[in-house]
C-alpha cells in the first residue's frame, strides 16, 4: 500500500487563533455586563456598530488584496480590535465615531501592514488614538455610573440608540444634563484648580480605591485577564509589569505628595489601566516576544500612562503608552533573547520537589 | 536492600505535555512475529558508510551468519536473521525521510531458522578484557537503538580514549552511565514494554557496560507515566543488589528523552553546541541498546531481531511486537489484525508522531532505526491550513532548546540565512514542540529542516568557490611565474645582443680569435692523432 509522505510532526496542533480570540471574547463578558449595569446600554450599541464596521472594513480589506475572506474573518481578531474599541468609547458615542476609529483601526492600522500578524501598532488603539485626537468634544460625553446621583432618571435604551444616531436626546434631557467627567478627568481638572486629593475625593464619582462603578468593571476585567491566564492564551509577564510598574510610579509620588498624587489603588482602579494590562498591552501581534522582553515592554506602558496621566494633556493614557511602546518593540526584540542550550553560563532551574 | 525511587532533581526548559496514547499498545506481551516470506536487509542501516556485502547470489546461509560487514570507520555489521537463501543484491525502497530506494541483501528464508555454530551461550563476561567485549560488540553489528543508530562499539571505545585524553584536554574522567529509557514520544511503548519484560537483562547489560567504562554510577532514567516499567525495573535492581544503579523517575514532559535534555534533568548540566555528554563525563546508552550489548556479550547473539511498537488508530490490534529485522512493514502490521478502514489511512510514520518520518510505502522492511510503525487516519493527522504568525510566542515558551521560533520562521521565510544562524537555528534540534503549540498551524520546523539545508548547500557552494578562487589564484601565480621567467630569459637574451652591438668591433674580434684558437686547436688534435 503506498501513502502521501510529509513532514514531521504529524501531530495535530492543539490551539488555534480563533479559539485564542474566542477565549478573550469570553473573558471580556463579566466585565461587559457590570459595564451596562453601571453605565446603560450604550456599550452595547457601540459593540454592534464596531463589530459590523469591523467585519465590513476587513472583508473590504482581503477583497482589495484578493485574498479570501476566510479563514482571516474566521480567526476572529478583528472582532476583538472592534470589542476593544467599544470598551474604551463612552457609552454615547456618535456612531460615525465609532465607524471611523474601528475603520481606521482595521484598514490603515492592520491592513496597510499586511493584516494579522504584520501590524506594528496596536490596531484598537491606534484607531481609538484616531478619535480621541479628532472628537475631543464627542469622546467626553460619558455618563455617571449608577448609583452615583447626579439630579436626573437613567437613559434608557432607546434614548440611548436615538442619541448615538442622531445626536440628540428625546426632550426634556438634554446632553450636559446626563454626561459627566471620568474620575481622571475630573482629577486632572480639579488638580488644575489647585484642589487637593482629600478634597477631590469627596466627589460622588469616586468609590473607595477607584471610581465608582468603574472598580468593579475593572475586577470584572481582571477576572477575565486570570482566565485568559490561566487558558495560557496570555502569559503572566505583561500585565503584571503594567500594573507593578504603575503601582510603582503611583506609590511613590503618593508618599512623595499625597495632596497632589493618586494613589496606586486609583491609578489601577479607575481608568483602562486594567483593560490595557490584560486585553490591550497582551496583543500578542504588536508586543515583544520573548518573556525578558515583555516585561520590559510592560514597564513601560506602566511608567508612561503614570508620566502622561500627570504631565500629559490627556487624562487617560492607555493608548498613547502602549503605541509609543509599540515603537520600541522591535528593538526590545533584537536585545532581549532568551539564552540559547548550551550557549553561555547555565541557569537550570531546580525541579519543583 | 530496598532501591530508592529517585526524582529528577532538575528541570529542563521548555516541553510540551501530549497525550501519550500508549495505553493502545501495552495490553499484551510482546509477541514474536513468525518467519517472514521474504527479509529485506538494506546495507545501510547505521549512520556511516554501508556494509559491504560478503554473500553472493544463491548462496545459503545460516541464522547470525555475517551477511555484511562494516565498511570504514562509522559502520555495522549485518547479519542473517534467519536461514535461508539469498536471493538478491540490489535496490529496494528502504525507510528513509528521501524515499529513495538503497541496496539491500533480500534473503528468502527455509523456515528452517538454524542458527550458525554459537562458540557459547551464557558467556561470562566478568572474566573477558575490555578489548574483547568491545569486539563481540563491534562482530555483532549493535548500534544505538535509540534512534540515532551510531555504532555502539565506537561510542564505547571513544569513552575509552576519553579515559586518555581526559587530562590533556581538560575534560572531566567518564564517571556516569545514564540509561535512556525516557521515551517521550507519543505512541511509542517499545522500551516501555522491554523494561517490564527484560529487566533483569537490562540490568545484566548495564553491568557490562559499567566494566567496560569504568563508571563508577549509573542513572536509570525512565518517565513516570509508565509505572509498570518503574515497577519492574526497580524489582529486578532489589535482586541485582548493585549500588552503582540508580534508578530515576522523569516527569512525563516531551522530549524529555532528548539526549541534551536527559542529562539537563538529571545532573542540571548543559552539553555545549556540538558537543557530546562525554564532555561532562556522561555516556548516555538507550535501553534497547543495552539489551542487544547483554544478549551479544553473554549470548553470543547479533543484532537481528527487535522490538518494534505498531500502532496509531488505523491499526486493528496495536500492540508490540519483536520482529526480525528485514521483515516488510506489511507483514508486521498483517500479524498486528491489519489495517482498520483503507479509505481513511492517511499516514505511514516510522517513529513517533512527532519526530517520526513519513514513509510511502508499507513494502519497505524493519531496520535497526525502526522502534514503531505509527498509522494514522486522516481524522488524526490532517494538517491544517498555515495562518499568519500572531507572535504570540507560545514556541519560544516551549522551545526545549530556548530559541525563538518565531523569529527563526520569520528569517527562514525571508531566505534572510545569516540572521537565521545568528539566532542559533542549528541548535534547533527539530523536536516539532514549536509546531504543537502553533496556534497559526505554521510548519515550522519544515521552515526550518529547509532553512538547515539551504544554509548547508550555501555553504558547500562557498566553499566549492573558495576552493575555485584558489585553484584560479594558484593558476595565476604559476602563470605569471612562467610569464617573469620568459621575461628574464628575454631580457637576459636581449642583453646579450646589445652587449654584442654595443662592443661591436672588438667583440667580433674576441669572437674570431675565440673560432681560431678552437680551429688550431683542433688541428693540433688531429696533427697528433695522425702522428700516433
Amino acid at each position: 500500500m503506498h501513502f502521501p509522505t510529509q513532514s514531521s510532526p504529524f501531530i495535530r496542533p492543539k490551539n488555534t487563533v480563533t479559539k485564542m480570540m474566542l477565549h478573550v471574547l469570553l473573558a471580556l463578558v463579566p466585565a461587559l455586563i457590570a459595564y451596562v449595569w453601571y453605565f446603560g446600554w450604550g456599550i452595547v450599541i457601540n459593540l454592534g456598530i464596531a463589530t459590523i464596521t469591523a467585519l465590513l472594513c476587513e472583508f473590504l480589506a482581503l477583497r482589495l488584496q484578493n485574498k479570501p475572506g476566510l479563514p482571516a474573518l474566521g480567526d476572529l481578531s478583528v472582532v476583538v480590535t472592534a470589542i476593544l474599541i467599544a470598551f474604551c468609547l463612552p457609552p454615547l458615542t456618535a456612531w460615525y465615531v465609532t465607524v471611523i476609529a474601528v475603520a481606521f483601526a482595521v484598514l490603515l492600522a492592520k491592513h496597510v501592514y499586511g493584516g494579522l500578524g504584520y501590524n506594528i501598532f496596536n490596531p484598537a488603539m491606534a484607531g481609538y488614538v484616531v478619535v480621541l485626537i479628532s472628537f475631543p468634544q464627542e469622546l467626553t460625553v460619558w455618563l455617571p455610573p449608577r448609583g452615583v446621583d447626579l439630579g436626573l432618571d437613567s437613559v434608557s435604551f432607546g434614548q440611548t440608540l436615538s442619541y448615538v444616531l442622531s445626536g440628540s436626546l428625546p426632550t426634556p434631557a438634554s446632553l450636559d444634563a446626563v454626561t459627566s467627567a471620568t474620575p481622571l478627568d475630573l482629577l486632572k481638572t480639579d488638580l488644575g484648580e489647585m484642589r487637593t486629593m482629600s478634597e477631590i475625593k469627596t466627589h460622588p464619582i469616586f468609590g473607595s480605591q477607584g471610581a465608582h462603578g468603574w472598580e468593579w468593571i475593572n475586577n470584572y476585567i481582571a477576572i477575565g485577564g486570570i482566565y485568559l491566564m490561566f487558558m495560557k492564551v496570555i502569559r503572566w509577564h505583561i500585565p503584571v509589569a503594567v500594573l507593578a510598574s504603575l503601582a510603582v510610579m503611583a506609590g511613590m509620588f503618593n508618599m512623595f505628595d499625597p495632596d497632589h498624587y493618586a494613589k496606586a489603588g486609583f491609578h489601577i482602579f479607575s481608568g483602562a489601566a486594567i483593560l490595557c494590562a490584560f486585553f490591550i498591552a497582551t496583543d500578542p501581534v504588536t508586543a515583544a516576544t520573548s518573556n525578558m522582553g515583555r516585561i520590559i515592554y510592560g514597564i513601560g506602558i506602566g511608567v508612561l500612562i503614570y508620566v502622561i496621566r500627570n504631565w500629559g494633556g490627556y487624562p487617560d493614557a492607555v493608548a498613547f503608552a502602549v503605541l509609543l511602546m509599540n515603537m520600541c518593540v522591535p528593538l526590545i526584540d533584537y536585545y532581549f533573547k532568551p539564552r540559547v542550550y548550551g550557549h553561555g553560563k547555565s541557569k537550570t532551574k531546580k525541579a519543583k520537589s | 536492600m530496598d532501591v530508592p525511587l529517585r526524582e529528577a532533581p532538575y528541570r529542563f526548559t521548555g516541553g510540551i505535555e501530549v497525550n501519550a496514547n500508549k495505553d493502545e499498545s501495552t495490553a499484551d506481551r510482546i509477541r514474536h512475529t513468525p518467519i517472514p516470506g521474504q527479509i529485506i536487509l538494506p546495507l545501510r542501516q547505521h549512520s556511516g558508510n554501508a556494509a559491504t556485502p560478503l554473500v553472493s547470489i544463491g548462496e545459503q546461509v545460516l541464522k547470525g551468519q555475517l551477511l555484511a560487514a562494516a565498511h570504514g570507520s562509522v559502520s555495522a555489521n549485518i547479519h542473517a536473521p534467519t536461514s535461508g537463501m539469498i536471493v538478491a543484491i540490489s535496490d529496494y525502497p528502504v525507510p528513509h525521510p528521501s524515499n529513495l530506494s538503497d541496496t539491500c541483501i533480500r534473503l528468502i528464508p527455509d523456515g528452517m531458522d538454524m542458527w550458525i555454530e554459537r562458540p557459547v551461550t551464557e558467556r561470562d563476561y566478568k572474566n573477558l578484557d575490555n578489548q574483547t567485549i568491545i569486539e563481540i560488540i563491534r562482530k555483532h553489528g549493535i548500534v544505538g537503538l535509540g534512534g540515532a543508530v551510531f555504532p555502539t562499539e565506537i561510542k564505547l571505545k571513544n569513552s575509552q580514549d576519553n579515559r586518555i585524553s581526559a587530562n590533556q584536554k581538560n575534560l572531566p574522567d567518564l564517571h556516569t552511565v545514564v540509561i535512556n529509557g525516557a521515551e517521550c514520544e507519543p505512541y511509542i511503548s517499545c522500551d516501555d514494554k522491554l523494561m517490564q519484560e527484560y529487566a533483569d537483562d537490562l540490568l545484566e547489560g548495564i553491568g557490562i557496560v559499567l566494566q567496560i567504562t569504568g563508571a563508577e554510577r549509573c542513572m536509570f532514567a525512565i518517565e513516570n507515566n509508565k509505572p509498570e516499567a518503574l515497577r519492574f525495573v526497580k524489582q529486578a535492581l532489589r535482586e541485582y543488589n548493585d549500588a552503582r544503579i540508580e534508578l530515576y523517575s522523569l516527569p512525563s514532559l516531551y522530549p524529555q528523552g532528548g539526549e541534551k535534555q536527559l542529562i539537563q534533568s538529571l545532573t542540571g548540566k548543559e552539553i555545549s553546541p556540538n558537543g557530546l555528554p562525554l564532555d561532562l563525563g556522561y555516556l548516555m546508552l538507550n535501553v534497547g541498546t543495552i539489551k542487544a550489548i547483554r544478549d551479544a556479550v553473554i549470548d553470543d547473539m547479533p543484532l537481528i531481531s527487535r522490538v518494534v511498537t505498531v500502532t496509531g488508530d488505523g491499526i486493528k490490534f496495536p500492540q508490540n511486537v519483536m520482529a526480525m529485522l528485514g521483515t516488510p512493514v506489511s507483514e508486521l502490521i498483517e500479524f498486528c489484525g491489519g489495517y482498520k478502514d483503507k479509505q481513511q489511512l492517511h499516514q505511514l510514520i516510522m517513529g513517533g508522531s512527532l519526530m517520526g518520518i513519513s514513509l510511502h510505502s508499507d513494502a519497505v522492511p524493519v531496520v535497526k532505526a525502526m522502534n514503531c510503525v505509527l498509522v494514522s487516519t486522516r481524522k488524526n493527522t490532517q494538517p491544517k491550513q498555515a495562518l499568519a504568525c500572531i507572535r504570540c510566542g507560545e514556541c519560544a515558551q516551549v522551545c526545549p532548546a530556548g530559541l525563538l521560533p518565531q523569529q527563526l520562521y520569520w528569517y527562514s521565510q525571508a531566505k534572510n540565512y545569516h540572521e537565521a544562524q545568528r539566532f542559533n537555528l542549528a541548535d534547533c534540534i527539530e523536536c516539532g514542540a514549536c509546531d504543537y503549540v502553533c496556534p497559526s498551524h505554521i510548519p515550522l520546523v519544515q521552515y526550518f529542516r529547509h532553512a538547515k539545508s539551504e544554509i548547508r548547500q550555501r555553504d558547500e557552494q562557498i566553499r566549492l568557490a573558495e576552493q575555485a578562487k584558489m585553484r584560479f589564484e594558484k593558476r595565476e601565480q604559476r602563470l605569471e611565474k612562467i610569464a617573469t621567467q620568459r621575461a628574464e630569459r628575454l631580457a637576459a637574451k636581449k642583453a646579450r645582443t646589445q652587449k654584442l652591438a654595443s662592443k661591436d668591433s672588438s667583440a667580433i674580434d674576441e669572437i674570431m680569435q675565440r673560432v681560431k684558437q678552437r680551429k688550431s686547436s683542433n688541428t693540433d688534435r688531429n696533427n697528433s692523432g695522425d702522428a700516433n
